[in-house]
């Protein structure tokens, strides 16, 4: 078989040779050695063409057939660039959306955790019905881990912010507090150093990138001793590149506190023995673990169950926050994406109404042209190409074209996924790992493939019913066939119209959704206002007296920097139960509550406005607070609280309501007003949290740089972090629907664009098959503004039936989007109305074209022509 | 390319060309612009082929397995490709040339008068 290939291969020398031969023999009769060439070329054949023939002997039967039919449809192709390069193009656009919303759906959904055991990987945790938080604490976790037998592992961890301090430059990073099982559970090991164990105490491991971002890569940090919130501690070892710490944290499950960006350091998670104990209230932890083979999340959701009812009677000053606590045991997987399947699955399902769109007008085009090729295929089945082989030609033309379609639809996705990544890397679970992987390009392939064979013979159902001397004798403008096309391409149309209209329906409510969400009191500038926190940590905080002498010493810091026109401290304190004076709940029942901290600029910094009573100021000798409607409609039922009195946490006696303001979403933007309490930031026992927020008459961004220093001055082991505009801190909270809404309005948009070029060619083709008939009409006294309006009827029907079909499909779809709207129903009439409107306006425009063009046909001309 | 001269000379069939080459290659191995002159003159220049087409109908017999090819050095003193009859070839070539002997003497008995030859 060697050999055969090496022959094959040498057979341009064997050519050479041949001819050089024989022109030598030439040379020897006597000619002259350019003639004696040029007689050898001849008596040779033309050698490029004899070379190929040669070669093709080694190829395959059926190859050398898909070779001919493929050259034979890239010379088509060529002859009608126009047509070859708006299939491509639609192709293109319905693959790559399609495969990159792919790509993000298999990142999310489909590709397996990075971890070795990914299916038996759990999220164990107590789900609070009252404080609505599902998450372990300290004792549970260490009491499940000694007692339970289901697991073959368990790992506890929270995520906290902490000063890191490498000689004189402080940095505040995220840090996972986790117990080591950790690294077995997560099949880690160290690329530099090594990980911690059970006994190590003061140690820190760092992942790559702050490895190299903080240290610049040097191997030299393993060993080294930092300030880790003022304690020292040692650096000992670094997690590889490809190390990803995938677990839920806190912030991404709407606990308060938490880290806010990428984990950047590992610390050794000690369950020391006061923590262990419940008499002090207990610390918020989360546990993952890795269920033993064969034992289901079930059988060790009913193990932890059996735990808890015992710890019932083992801890009775927990007895009704267990009661209300339900344990969970899912697995990993299902807890980190869970809650965005459905927006992943709802972007899919447009993704794929985009792609049957491009395939219409795929489709489309194809008619279109075999209308033009009529004749040629009518010629070559009348000299006897089979209609298998016919099958065959429009197939391999169809894959042809899907193929490219496919490849440039791939680079597009490429292309998107990164500007995805870029763009907003937290608004779905593990984007970032989201890339055209095996998966992917299998999904790209069938999708083209589907295209190109479904699409591409599409022509061959209606070609079937023509006998072939019409189809010779008139190029098919009007043969059965003809109208055959002219039927299926409005009905492809009319389908795609239907698309349209639900993708845009579902991307009108989206936004509307938006608009709700955005929807502001008067005086609330969260784009004039900056915010930042710091985290008090070390030593020298942790006492009331020395939390709120920092806070009062930030405060006239920023008050004072030039450009700040008011400023203020605050900081989300807790939810709990409203306790109000005089009031009773049924147990279990009353409201919860937000307590905020705020000193009195707070109000103005924000803009709420007072509803009733007064405003609270700085430096009141009791404690007195402010309440939102909110508040005031939950726990008292609208009725007047001023004067009334409510318990509060850490403070003794009660403190008086002295005024009422207005709601305000300060943390979501997708979420209602909560009932919220305003409490004196100097009564108030900190968490250890100062959120300063200024307001600027300027742009926070121009000052805000200049704040972050003043605030430095203060205390340089207590830096700033999180410095952005409150605009930016709720677009944060808002991503995954900003993601959602820009996918779903650019599928819309290509579902328009694609849907408009449809009717327009479909338009154009009927003008053109019906120039005769219009000329005929002109000709006996019809007028052109009447030809216009019987054109325009005629394209206002096909839109008129995709109109009415996208509407109920719409309809029935859209309340399965339910979920993801905000305060938007499903069937908002205004939404329906508009996108109806405004999606037949557009068509009538499209087809104003083909119809002006109609109206203008000269009739001598149409009649004289063919 | 017709000329008056290629109008006197007949077209080959493929099946034919194939016969003539394995012919050509019986009293030994020969390369390509050999096996094309042996071709034309043992046929007195009657049996004309387009020499090139002589190279796909090499690479068909030797795919058949019924030549083989080796390298050798030309008489123009450069690497050429000779071509040579395997045993699988030489029995083809007596099949062949019974085939088409029988045929040729069947198209000679209609070609001439009837039954003369035939009747002793």
């Amino acid at each position: 078989m060697k050999l055969r290939r090496r022959v094959a291969c040498d057979i341009e020398n064997d050519i050479r040779e041949h001819i050089e031969i024989e022109t030598r023999e030439n040379i020897g009769r006597g000619m002259a050695p350019d003639e004696a060439l040029r007689t050898a070329m001849r008596r040779f054949g033309n050698p490029v063409r004899i070379a190929e023939e040669t070669r093709a002997v080694w190829r395959p039967e059926w190859l050398t057939r898909v070779r001919q039919d493929a050259s034979y449809a890239v010379r088509g192709l060529r002859r009608n660039p126009a047509f070859a390069a708006a299939s491509i193009l639609t192709l293109a656009l319905g693959i790559g959306m399609s495969t990159a919303v792919f790509s993000v759906v298999s990142a999310a959904l489909i590709k397996p955790l990075p971890y070795p055991h990914p299916d038996r990987l759990v999220w164990v945790a107590l789900n609070n019905r009252r404080f609505h938080f599902e998450a372990s604490s300290a004792p549970d976790f260490a009491d499940w881990r000694e007692r339970a037998r289901s697991f073959e592992a368990m790992t506890g961890y929270l995520d906290i912010d902490s000063t890191v301090q490498d000689g004189a430059e402080s940095t505040k990073n995220a840090f996972i507090h986790i117990t080591p099982e950790f690294w077995r559970i997560a099949g880690a090991h160290a690329a530099l150093g090594r990980l911690f164990a059970a006994s190590d105490r003061a140690v820190v491991v760092l992942t790559w990138k702050m490895f190299q971002q903080r240290f610049g890569g040097n191997p030299g940090v393993v060993g080294r001793v930092v300030r880790i919130d003022g304690r020292e501690e040692t650096i000992i070892g670094v997690l590889p590149k490809d190390f990803r710490f995938l677990m839920p944290i806190g912030s991404e499950m709407g606990m308060p506190g938490g880290i806010h960006s990428e984990a950047e350091v590992f610390a050794p998670n000690i369950i020391t023995p006061e923590l262990r104990s419940r008499s002090n209230g207990i610390l918020v932890m989360y546990a993952v673990a890795l269920l033993k083979p064969g034992v289901s999340a079930a059988k060790a959701q009913a193990e932890i169950r059996d735990i808890q009812t015992r710890m019932i009677h083992e801890a009775p000053s927990m007895r009704n926050f267990y009661a209300a606590s339900e344990p969970v045991v899912v697995s990993l997987r299902e807890k980190l994406v869970g809650a965005s399947r459905r927006s992943l699955l709802t972007l899919l399902a447009a993704a794929a109404f985009v792609v049957l769109i491009a395939f219409a007008n795929f489709g489309n085009l194809c008619l279109a042209r075999a209308t033009a090729r009529q004749r040629e295929i009518a010629t070559r089945i009348a000299i006897g190409a089979g209609r298998g082989r016919m099958i065959r030609q429009f197939m391999v033309e169809g894959l042809m074209l899907a193929g490219f379609g496919g490849v440039v639809g791939i680079g597009f996705a490429y292309a998107s996924d990164a500007l995805l990544v870029r763009m907003s890397a937290a608004a779905v679970p593990r984007l970032a790992e989201a890339g055209i992987d095996w998966r992917v390009l299998l999904f790209a392939l069938s999708v083209a493939m589907l295209a190109g064979i479904l699409f591409g013979l599409l022509p061959l159902v209606s070609l079937s019913g023509t006998p072939v001397y019409i189809a010779l004798k008139d190029g098919g403008n009007n043969s059965p066939a003809g109208s055959a096309r002219l039927r299926l391409r409005r009905a492809l149309v009319a389908g795609e119209m239907a698309i349209a209209l639900v993708l845009l329906t579902g991307a009108g409510l989206m936004l509307k959704s938006f608009a709700r969400m955005y929807e502001r009191p008067a005086g609330f500038e969260p784009q004039s206002i900056g915010t930042m926190k710091v985290f008090l940590s070390g030593p020298a905080y942790g006492k009331p007296e020395s939390e709120v002498s920092y806070a009062r010493r930030a405060l006239e810091t920023v008050s004072r920097s030039p450009g700040v026109e008011v400023a203020a401290v605050t900081n989300a304190v807790g939810t709990g139960a409203a306790q109000v004076d005089g009031l009773t709940f049924p147990p279990g029942q009353a409201p919860m509550v937000r307590e905020r901290s705020a000193s009195s600029g707070y109000a103005r910094v924000v803009g709420l406005p007072l509803i009733s009573g007064r405003w609270m100021k700085d430096g009141e000798a009791a404690p007195v607070v402010m309440v939102n409607e909110s508040f005031v409609r939950r726990v008292f039922a609208g009725a007047d609280p001023i004067g009334r009195r409510l318990r509060l946490r850490g403070i003794d006696g009660s403190a008086e309501i002295v005024g009422v303001v207005g709601d305000l979403k300060m943390l979501r933007l997708d979420a209602d007003a909560e009932p919220e309490i305003l409490i004196p930031y100097e009564h108030t026992p900190t968490p250890r949290r100062v959120d300063i927020i200024f307001k600027t008459p300027a742009s926070p961004r121009a000052v805000m740089s200049e704040v972050r220093r003043a605030v430095v001055r203060i205390d340089p082991t207590q830096p700033p972090y999180g410095v952005m505009t409150l605009e930016q801190a709720l677009a944060g909270s808002i991503a995954p629907r900003r993601f959602d809404l820009l996918l779903l309005g650019a599928f819309a948009a290509s579902a328009v664009l694609l849907a408009l070029i449809g009717i327009y060619g479909v338009m154009s083709y009927a003008v053109a098959q019906r120039t005769r008939e219009i000329g005929l009409r002109m000709a006996v006294g019809a007028r052109p503004g009447e030809i216009l309006s019987m054109m325009l009827k005629d394209a206002m029907v096909v839109a008129a039936v995709g109109i009415v079909v996208g509407a109920a499909a719409a309809l029935a779809l859209t309340r399965l989007m339910a979920a993801l709207l905000y305060n938007v129903r499903p069937n908002d009439p205004v939404i329906f109305a508009a996108v109806m409107i405004g999606l037949a306006a557009t068509c009538l425009f499209a087809s104003w074209i083909p119809a002006l063009r109609a109206a203008r046909v000269e009739p001598v001309q149409a009649l004289r022509c063919e | 390319m017709s000329t008056r001269a290629d109008a006197e000379r007949i077209e080959l069939l493929q099946g034919t060309l194939d016969l003539l080459i394995l012919r050509t290659l019986m009293p030994g191995p020969a390369h390509g612009h050999a096996i094309a002159k042996n071709i034309e003159r043992n046929s007195e220049e009657v049996l004309q082929v387009e020499q090139g087409s002589l190279y796909p109908a090499l690479h068909r017999l030797i795919k058949r397995g019924w030549i083989a090819a080796e390298e050798g050095v030309s008489e123009n003193n450069r690497r050429a490709k000779f071509y040579r009859l395997t045993p699988k070839g030489r029995k083809q070539l007596r099949v062949e040339t019974s085939r088409w002997e029988k045929m040729a003497r069947a198209i000679a008995g209609i070609l001439n008068p009837a039954g003369e030859e035939a009747k002793p």
